[in-house]
């Protein structure tokens, strides 16, 4: 039994760390979180033998327990690392703290957000948490389509910059990704469709960021759809935005070629999976979730799909989503060896690979959440008229909300209109349909302007 | 690049740390006036004066380095950071020294530096104890770390425009004790909450919106509930209601504000406090918000308060219900009247502040186009969320538990294993070196074994052609068996249950002949029975592996680490050697004295039996109870012998009679048949000249035997029940009764 303060202190952190890796690696009501908790309860009360009160704190790089530096050792960096990453300088414990309290100050501490704005640290009372971080909550306006657009062009110029220090230093600029994923997270919070919308640009000025900036935005509407907030909703988008980050190990001329891949090649190209989840593992401060769905995302239920040898029972939510969003930007997008696909296609082509690799229900949230013409999109009606869809329509993904912007004669319209294309006419009269989608480049207009 | 002391000063401080180091070991090391010590003190104080130093030196102490002039050294020698941890291990921050010191003064203050931290700072802290000495070159400036990790609320400081101001800025509430004192008297109570709301109030002067003050206002009363509830729950009740009635005195902006961050369940709002507020709302009496809207109108009338629709809006806000609402305009009006109602129009200006108090909700007047497109914005969305919602909530509970916490723990060990299998060239095998040491180093900490073996059953797999373990095997389990993995694993052995110790058993063998010695110096440093019997148990599995490591052990400059050697090689059946004397009735080291007890009984042989009752008999009483107890704790069959030996060799008539009287009880708890006979002839003995005594000894051997309960035992007690001595005849007689008694009832359950 350690006896000296020093021993007790260098006991009381080993615990304290074990228990704050327990509970960020195991979910609420684990064993294994129950049993570090009760290490750690021990080492509080041996403390509490000599000190009624007793001070966790962090001084620059150095943990001072009770008043007393205690010396660096292994596995202590993670502690002073979590602690700052929350922005606690000080915890107190003082004499006759529950294992209640206990439990909660280490799940508290575990699972605080790392950027040190997550709720106020509950008030328990026998321990305290003193936190350093100053932050303003800074109440945002509900921003206009200029301004979403503005938040997804910078996140195409950043997702370069992620994707340059992967390739200069072997790893990505984890603070730059997550400070873009959480900047789109709001937007899709705020207003999930006109990010959509901005997902269905074709004019790509470079394929491969606009598709990592696709795939996060597609992958959290998706979450968000589902009920999905917070922190894990921002940790679907860092997946999805990294996911084919194990690209930048695959030979260009293979990468960019442009006509089919011969059987080796194909090999080569399966490799981004593995590097890519080996490079974000390497990584630190990435969430777990990123290397499994860049390990997972050509994987496919029922055993198909690649790495070659792996199978997985079920494939976890957050590949299923990527997956899904991978495939349905790729097809979508120009790619030197791939014709633009129109919507209907593309959505047909999910369809079918819902047959074989997607979970069903899952596709068919897809389709709901995009609908058959996306926000964004040119379409012409049966009229003759030319409208940009403004927003999907659940109960039928192919009678969106359309805004005609050209009429029946091809005239524009002066002041563009809504049409709910579900709905009957007041008079009686059935609502136009929408024959296929048009090219905004042949009509001349910047479909995104009307929105 | 960072800003570092100039090379000449580097390499003179690093010259100062050389020989202030040997000087410091040499004080320890040397009787006072050896050689050794006049040499380098003298080396010191040539280096601390004229001319090698003119003015003083001021050197900064990190864990790490040492600094000039708040200049660190730029790569550090090793006696820099030797000395430099050393000073902060005593908490120096900071030493000054000034030319013309002289060796005593330097002795002075090494034999201070070379004590213990514990024990220098138990007599008050090094600063302290140095200053306390007496004047000196020297002036020591400690770090107070207490200060600097004190909390916020200290004394005469704390005011509530302190507490809000950290509730803006998203600290925890701590409601200082004071304040809280004053919440549970009744007659600072009322000023208390005023001061706290009109701080709230307050902040408004430096730009913070009305939203982040309503936020704070709600955290505020929620803290201010909880830590009354914390102190006396008695005065919740009470405080709740003066906060109710605090609220009516809120800014018609603030009091909306509030209502309407409740009703949203706004972003940010802890829901414990939200709850105390809406409490604490509900808790507004009809003359509360009947007053506020008095007050408000009448100052709005003449001319400075907040516009009438402000009021207007916190009062809908507040009272939902129409027929209440009236009732309180009503009470309002004549409130209002009694403090105004002479002045001119107040007739005509209430009866259109009615109107609007009166009005409906849904009025489109009232909501502003704004409000009303986000209403609408809200309610498409609501529609188009319900509208996806069409899977079964089950459905979807079930795809978010595929990425709950646990479940990517299992998906990234599972990735990790995959890994292992699918890289098979060398060099991407090497790669992964890196992230299996480190997930298993992880698991270790937290103690999931489950997925320790899986990880290292992974690891370990053979590849077809491979005979022998590959480069990343061998290169992680060299690697991982480090002191903090093995303590992590001597943490967890005090709190996993038997089956999770199999485990930790297979996992010390998988890791192989490295985890041997920190296993056994851990055994060496632990106290604790369960731990001690798991280690030695699991260092014993490694059978002859681990024996070569152990004998190693035995030359150990740590006596407790070599006694532990030989006390698991006793345990391997290596050695046969008998404790020493001392071993067993040193009554300084209980757990030495434990473990030479053990090895007797380990041992078996006469010689060692022989060395147990010289001990017995030689040792302080102290100590003869310790080995008594150390030989029925823990319960092991095998002390039965050494038991047994005890009755044949120790006097029962002497000052050891106690010892064996619980000999025999400890052969009762033992139930083994091998003590029967040796129960019987204490049965059978008598002794006419101490009729009291031998009565209590056939008692207590016939209890042993009924304990013992075996056919033997039970033919024993017939025996001497039947032809024994009279007093051995009863003995056996009662007993024999218990046990058939004891037999029946359990016959019968």
């Amino acid at each position: 039994m350690p006896d000296s303060r020093s021993q007790l202190a260098e006991e009381l952190l080993r615990r304290l760390t074990a228990s704050l890796r327990a509970g960020q690696l195991y979910s609420k009501g684990h064993p294994i979180i129950a049993r570090n908790l009760e290490g750690l309860s021990r080492a509080i009360d041996a403390f509490h033998a000599v000190t009624p009160s007793l001070v966790v704190g962090i001084v620059e790089d150095q943990v001072i327990v009770d008043e007393m530096p205690v010396p660096r050792a292994a596995g202590l960096e993670s502690l002073v690392r979590r602690l700052k990453q929350i922005g606690v300088e000080r915890i107190t414990i003082e004499k006759g703290a529950t294992p209640s309290e206990i439990a909660t100050l280490s799940e508290v501490v575990a699972t605080a957000p790392s950027d040190g704005n997550g709720a106020p640290f509950p008030t328990l009372p026998h321990v305290r948490v003193g936190r350093v971080t100053v932050y303003e909550r800074t109440e945002r306006e509900r921003a206009d389509m200029s301004a979403f657009r503005h938040i997804y062009d910078d996140a195409v110029t950043e997702a370069q910059g992620v994707l340059d220090t992967a390739i200069a230093e072997g790893q990505p600029d984890v603070s730059v990704a997550r400070s873009m994923v959480d900047g789109l997270a709001h937007a899709v919070s705020d207003n999930r469709t006109a990010l959509l919308a901005l997902t269905s640009l074709r004019e790509y000025s470079n394929y491969t960021f606009t598709h990592m900036v696709n795939v996060s935005i597609l992958t959290m509407a998706q979450a968000r759809a589902l009920g999905i907030n917070g922190v894990l909703l921002r940790e679907f988008g860092m997946a999805g935005l990294l996911h084919d980050i194990g690209k930048i190990q695959t030979p260009p001329e293979v990468l960019n070629k442009a006509g089919r891949l011969t059987p080796a090649e194909y090999e080569i190209m399966k490799r981004h999976t593995v590097d890519g989840a080996k490079i974000l593992r390497d990584t630190p401060d990435i969430p777990t979730l990123a290397p499994v769905v860049a390990f997972e995302h050509h994987l496919r239920l029922g055993g198909g799909g690649y790495p070659d040898g792996v199978r997985r029972p079920e494939l976890n939510l957050g590949t299923m989503l990527c997956s899904i969003a991978d495939v349905y930007d790729a097809m979508r997008s120009k790619r030197v060896y791939q014709q633009t696909s129109p919507t209907a296609r593309i959505l047909a082509v999910l369809q079918d690979a819902d047959n074989h690799g997607f979970q069903p229900r899952l596709v068919r949230r897809f389709t709901q959440l995009i609908g058959v013409y996306p926000v964004g999109n040119l379409v012409q009606l049966n009229t003759g008229e030319i409208a940009v869809v403004s927003n999907t329509h659940a109960p039928d993904p192919h009678r969106p909300q359309v805004r005609i912007v050209i009429d029946r004669r091809g005239a524009r319209v002066a002041e563009p209109f809504e049409v709910n294309l579900w709905e009957t006419a007041d008079d009686g009269s059935v609502m136009p349909e929408i024959v296929g989608p048009a090219d905004p480049a042949e009509v001349g207009i910047d479909p995104l302007t009307l929105l | 690049m960072a800003e570092v002391a100039l090379a000449s000063d580097a390499a003179r401080l690093a010259e100062v740390a050389r020989i202030f180091k040997a000087a410091a070991r040499s004080v320890t090391l040397y009787p006072n006036g050896h050689p050794t010590i006049e040499t380098t003190l003298s080396r010191l104080t040539q280096l601390t004066n004229p001319p090698a130093l003119t003015s003083p030196l001021r050197i900064g102490i990190t864990p790490e380095n040492l600094l000039i002039d708040g200049l660190p050294v730029g790569k550090p020698d090793a006696v820099i950071s030797d000395l430099a941890s050393l000073l902060h291990s005593h908490l120096v921050g900071e030493l000054t020294v000034v030319p013309g010191g002289n060796a005593a003064a330097w002795r002075r203050l090494l034999l201070l530096i070379e004590r213990a931290p514990d024990e220098v700072r138990a007599d008050g802290g090094i600063a302290r104890v140095w200053a306390d000495a007496g004047p000196s070159h020297v002036e020591i400036r400690e770090i107070d770390y207490a200060e600097a990790l004190r909390e916020r609320w200290t004394g005469a400081e704390v005011t509530w425009e302190r507490v809000v101001g950290n509730c803006l800025k998203g600290d925890n509430i701590d409601i200082p004790p004071e304040f809280v004192n004053a919440f549970l008297q009744a007659d600072t109570r009322t000023d208390a909450i005023a001061d706290a709301v009109t701080a709230v109030e307050k902040t408004n002067s430096d730009g913070t919106n009305l939203a982040t003050r309503a936020d704070t206002l709600i955290k505020l009363v929620g803290g201010v509930a909880k830590s009354v509830a914390g102190r006396s729950p008695d005065h919740v009740e009470p405080t709740m209601r003066d906060l109710s009635a605090a609220l009516g005195r809120l800014s018609p902006e603030m009091l909306a504000t509030v209502v309407q961050r409740l009703r949203q369940k706004a972003a940010g709002i802890d829901p414990g406090s939200a709850a105390v507020v809406e409490r604490v709302v509900e808790g507004m009496s009809d003359a509360t918000i009947s007053g506020f809207v008095a007050q408000n109108v009448t100052q709005n009338a003449a001319g400075f308060a907040a516009p009438v629709e402000r009021v207007v809006q916190a009062f809908q806000a507040l009272v939902w219900d129409g027929t209440r609402r009236e009732r309180l305009v009503s009470l309002a009006q004549q409130q209002a009247q009694e403090t105004s109602g002479q002045t001119p129009n107040f007739d005509g200006h209430w009866r259109d502040v009615a109107q609007k108090l009166l009005k409906q909700y849904d009025d489109q007047s009232y909501v502003s186009e704004s409000y009303a497109l986000e209403l609408t914005h809200a309610r498409t969305q609501a529609v188009q969320i319900e509208q996806l919602k069409e899977d079964p909530s089950e459905q979807v509970e079930a795809w978010v538990s595929t990425v709950a916490t646990s479940e990517l723990r299992k998906l990234d060990i599972a990735l990790v294993v995959d890994l292992l299998t699918i890289e098979k060239e060398p060099e991407r095998r090497e790669s992964l070196v890196q992230p299996v040491l480190a997930l298993l180093k992880d698991l270790l900490m937290v103690g999931d074994f489950d997925a320790i073996e899986t990880m290292l059953a992974a690891l370990c797999t053979r590849r077809p052609g491979e005979t022998e373990a590959s480069a990343v095997e061998r290169s992680v389990l060299e690697r991982l068996p480090t002191g903090a993995t093995v303590q992590h694993l001597v943490g967890h052995l005090a709190t996993i249950d038997q089956s999770h110790v199999e485990q930790v058993k297979r996992v010390c063998l998988t890791l192989g002949e490295p985890v041997v010695q920190p296993l056994t110096e851990a055994l060496a440093l632990e106290d604790r029975t369960r731990i001690r019997e798991r280690l030695t148990e699991t260092i014993v599995g490694f059978g002859d592996i681990g024996r070569p490591h152990v004998e190693q052990l035995k030359q150990s400059p740590d006596a407790a680490v070599r006694r532990t050697a030989i006390y698991i090689l006793r345990e391997l059946g290596v050695s046969e050697a008998p404790p020493e004397l001392d071993e067993l009735v040193n009554p300084s080291d209980a757990r030495a004295q434990r473990d030479a007890v053990q090895a007797v009984i380990r041992v078996g042989t006469h010689r060692a039996y022989h060395m147990f009752v010289q001990a017995l008999t030689t040792a302080s009483p102290a100590s003869r109870e310790a080995i008594m107890q150390a030989v029925g704790s823990p319960r092991d069959e095998r002390a039965v012998p050494l038991l047994i030996h005890i009755l044949e060799h120790v006097d029962h008539a002497g000052e050891l009679g106690w010892a064996y009287e619980r000999t025999l009880e400890l052969l009762g708890h033992l139930r083994h048949a091998a003590a029967v006979p040796a129960l019987l002839v204490v049965l059978q003995r008598g002794e006419w000249w101490a009729p009291r005594r031998t009565a209590e000894l056939r008692a207590t051997a016939a209890i042993a035997l009924g304990r013992i309960g075996t056919p033997e035992a039970i033919a024993a007690l017939t025996t001497a029940s039947l032809s024994g001595p009279r007093g051995a005849r009863k003995a056996a007689a009662t007993q024999l009764q218990t046990a058939g008694t004891s037999h029946r009832t359990r016959d019968n359950d």
